[in-house]
């Protein structure tokens, strides 16, 4: 068995442009669940459409700029038609309708009736829709080695998605920060402890609401089209447990925090990439199979989600005074 | 901690240990290796770890099967078959990769068939691509169906293959027979209905009760459904039987569960929120914990396949007519329970204000006890029948119709009796009718947009009393 392998193989969870998306995506959440106290249940549909949009537009030969504007707007229209009707309601109604929204999404797209357009339950794959994003990377074509990972350069799983996705959770780290201390972030963690007292402020509650949802889901869309890149794009390999292993992120690293969605994605890939290979390498393949060894790695993480929830409900950073669960 | 610490400490010895037993298991496989089979054709195939699938039903255009086609696999690995007299065949294929399954151009023409060579990718760790369906009259729709979510597919016929090919038939020659398939689809819907119906009741009682939305009520009904199947297939004990021990395992873990996790977090005064949010973990860890054990493929409760009978316009089996009766009088069961017994007044009196009830003297504990453990019995009895009406479950049958229960509920009123009843059938009727306008694989969408559409217009629910929210 080759330590050093395993080691090196649990690291590189640490850098994946897959960590980097889950920890963008955590930090949409955070924007929702952590500032605003809403209970978004359906991160992986912003996820999802962020990523078709991106990847069809792509497809049909837009710029690069333009097919990330295209999935923000899809995410944008997204969020106006969860929360118009929802907001309004209590927080088990919006954690229905948006995990509900969040399957129709990802139902329509693996209709067969949809392969023109969205290739089905077989998805976009890579060549239709990185060349673009490859281009643009100023690297040399090649591999590299950096400490201990080697990646192709600029080529699917490469060091240029790893920089650009590493660099926009840093953009969306410092936006938080920023947000958080500012009026804005204010009025939304009043909403979040209080909503009639701010409303009795006069502030429009369910502007505000639409905005972070607005805001969180346009991250959310963003880390869907760097989930996407370096694989293709999968309706099925965003669904409802995208959303779950989002939210054992945010609440691993601590909701309401900058750095807790962050360090909660870095966290649970290396901790659970390090458990399957350990087991994969020490338990016999008659005993336990590889398959079950996948299987097992979750079941771990569903414990973890439940303790995390019931021992320490602030995670790892949060602060119990500025715990986000009501009644 | 420390035990965690102690336990890191002593490992090195152990993996050593292990290490040399899996370099010898390596030396054995590599010899196992070299004799493994190729691909070769059965009667039935089922995907397993070890194997994938690769198989159709041949029929010609008028959905009259082809019996006797030779049908020849090639790819990966290659093998030839004939189709039997109900134009079925299969193919248990090793290699994960590409296969093309083909028939004779000139058998495909005769028969009006649009394809005579159909390419399917296997990949056996996937779940969604176990098993290759072939159809040569649609050559797109061709799919590397998942073994799961492909039951769930088909339930609203009385059998997946009957159920998949009426359906399609149907969409062939619209017009004609429109009357018939909404007689058939409205029946169909009511059937998911009624059985819908026994899922969420019970998660609507534990959400009046506690303020819960389990999202865990899914992993019971497959824990009902698998546990059938220890019962018939392994334990080999009759039906019934099986049904009974599956419900009374159900109702055990409700009581369990109850006992080592709800009832101590409610004492601790835990939000309901927080709770949601545990109730997702226990899911997480039930579904995996069905696939560790059971495996990703689907698992079929009883072998015996019933010949369907026509009834009227629609075509059903007993099977199917039998479950609908026992969904029916349970039903009805449950509504006397809450309507005319004491614990029932009792459990309807906490679920419209626990602290008043508690007050005037209802040992609150004692209902939520009574209503987890009845959940989860109902949750485990929908399972059985469940894994019968769509042939097998598998490790996520629960988990595709949990979004369906909270639809059905939410409709019906979060936390009202009879919501859940009136939710469900109308989930499982818009569910099964929509397929007749829209592509069958979105039919689920159509259930779940109903949801939204009844939220934006009477966000109470239908049943649901406007104080209750917000």
């Amino acid at each position: 068995m080759d330590f050093m392998n395993l080691i090196s193989n649990s690291l590189g969870e640490l850098i994946a442009p897959t960590t980097a998306a889950y920890a963008l995506a955590a930090i949409g959440l955070n924007i929702h669940f952590g500032m605003t106290g809403m209970f978004n249940m359906g991160q992986a549909g912003f996820m999802l459409l962020g990523a078709y949009g991106f990847a069809i537009s792509q497809s049909m030969g837009w710029n690069l700029f333009a097919s990330v504007c295209m999935a923000l707007l899809l995410a944008g229209i997204y969020a106006l038609l969860l929360g118009i009707p929802t907001l309004r309601l209590g927080p088990d109604y919006l954690s229905m309708v948006t995990l509900a929204a969040a399957e129709i999404v990802r139902i329509v797209g693996r209709s067969t009736s949809m392969t023109k357009i969205t290739g089905g339950s077989g998805g976009i794959s890579p060549q239709n829709f990185t060349t673009q994003f490859e281009g643009a990377s100023p690297f040399p074509s090649g591999r590299s080695t950096f400490l201990l990972w080697t990646y192709s350069n600029n080529v699917a799983d490469s060091w240029w998605i790893r920089l650009v996705g590493w660099a926009l959770v840093l953009i969306a780290a410092l936006l938080t920060w920023r947000w958080f201390k500012s009026p804005w972030g204010r009025v939304l963690k009043g909403i979040r402890e209080d909503e009639n007292a701010v409303r009795s402020l006069g502030k429009p509650v369910t502007r505000f609401k639409l905005q972070s949802l607005f805001l969180g889901g346009a991250f959310g869309a963003l880390a869907g089209i760097l989930f996407v890149l370096p694989r293709s794009v999968q309706p099925d390999s965003l669904g409802r447990q995208v959303t779950f292993y989002t939210w054992t992120i945010l609440l691993m690293g601590g909701a309401a925090t900058v750095l807790g969605p962050i360090l909660g994605s870095c966290l649970l890939w290396v901790s659970l990439t390090f458990i399957k290979e350990l087991m994969r390498d020490t338990i016999p393949d008659t005993i336990i199979s590889s398959n079950q060894v996948e299987a097992l790695g979750w079941v771990i993480m569903g414990i973890a989600l439940m303790c995390l929830v019931i021992f320490r409900p602030q995670g790892l950073m949060g602060d119990r005074r500025e715990l986000a669960f009501h009644g | 901690m420390t035990a965690v610490r102690r336990k890191l400490r002593k490992y090195p010895a152990r993996m050593l240990l292990s290490a040399m037993f899996l370099m010898l298991l390596l030396a054995i496989s590599g010899v196992w290796s070299t004799t493994a089979q190729a691909a070769q054709p059965v009667p039935v195939c089922n995907p397993t770890g070890t194997n994938g699938c690769v198989n159709g039903i041949l029929q010609d255009a008028n959905r009259n099967p082809v019996v006797g086609a030779t049908v020849t696999l090639s790819g990966k690995e290659s093998a030839t078959t004939t189709t039997d007299d109900t134009g079925k065949w299969a193919f248990s294929v090793t290699a994960d990769g590409k296969y093309t399954a083909t028939i004779d151009a000139g058998v495909a023409k005769d028969h009006g068939l649009k394809a005579n060579a159909e390419t399917v990718d296997i990949e056996k760790s996937d779940f969604s691509k176990q098993r290759g369906v072939v159809r040569f009259d649609k050559p797109g729709e061709t799919t590397s169906s998942p073994s799961a979510s492909g039951s769930a597919s088909t339930s609203s016929g009385s059998s997946s293959s009957s159920s998949a090919s009426t359906q399609s038939s149907s969409s062939n020659s619209a017009g004609a027979n429109f009357g018939a398939r909404v007689w058939q689809q409205l029946y169909s819907g009511i059937i998911f209905g009624l059985m819908l119906a026994l899922m969420s009741v019970g998660m609507n009682l534990v959400y009046g009760t506690t303020g819960l939305s389990s999202f865990s009520h899914g992993e019971q009904v497959t824990l009902g459904g698998l546990m059938a199947y220890v019962g018939v297939q392994l334990l080999h004990m009759p039906l019934w039987a099986a049904a009974i021990f599956a419900i009374i395992i159900g109702a055990a873990s409700g009581l369990l569960q109850n006992e080592l996790v709800w009832a101590p977090l409610r004492r601790k005064h835990v939000g309901t929120m927080q709770q949601m949010i545990v109730t997702i973990g226990l899911s997480m860890v039930l579904q995996y914990l069905f696939q560790f054990f059971f495996g990703g493929n689907v698992k079929g409760i009883t072998t015996a396949v019933d010949q369907g009978f026509q009834l009227g316009p629609i075509t059903t089996d007993t099977a199917t007519l039998v479950s609908a009766a026992i969904a029916i009088i349970v039903i009805i069961g449950v509504t006397f329970f809450l309507y005319r017994t004491r614990l029932g007044r009792a459990t309807r009196a906490v679920s419209d204000n626990a602290a008043l009830a508690s007050a005037s003297g209802i040992n609150v504990e004692q209902v939520v006890r009574v209503v987890w453990i009845l959940s989860c019995a109902l949750a485990a009895l929908s399972g059985v029948l469940m894994g019968i009406y769509l042939n097998g479950i598998a490790w996520n049958t629960g988990a595709v119709l949990l979004l369906l229960m909270f639809s059905a509920v939410t409709l019906g009123g979060l936390g009202t009796a009879n919501g859940a009843l009136v939710g469900s059938l109308v989930i499982g009727i818009v569910a099964d009718m929509s397929s007749l306008f829209i592509p069958n694989d979105m039919r689920y969408a159509s259930a779940l947009a109903i949801l939204i559409i009844v939220l934006l217009l009477r966000p109470q629910g239908l049943f649901g009393k406007l104080q209750r929210v917000g």
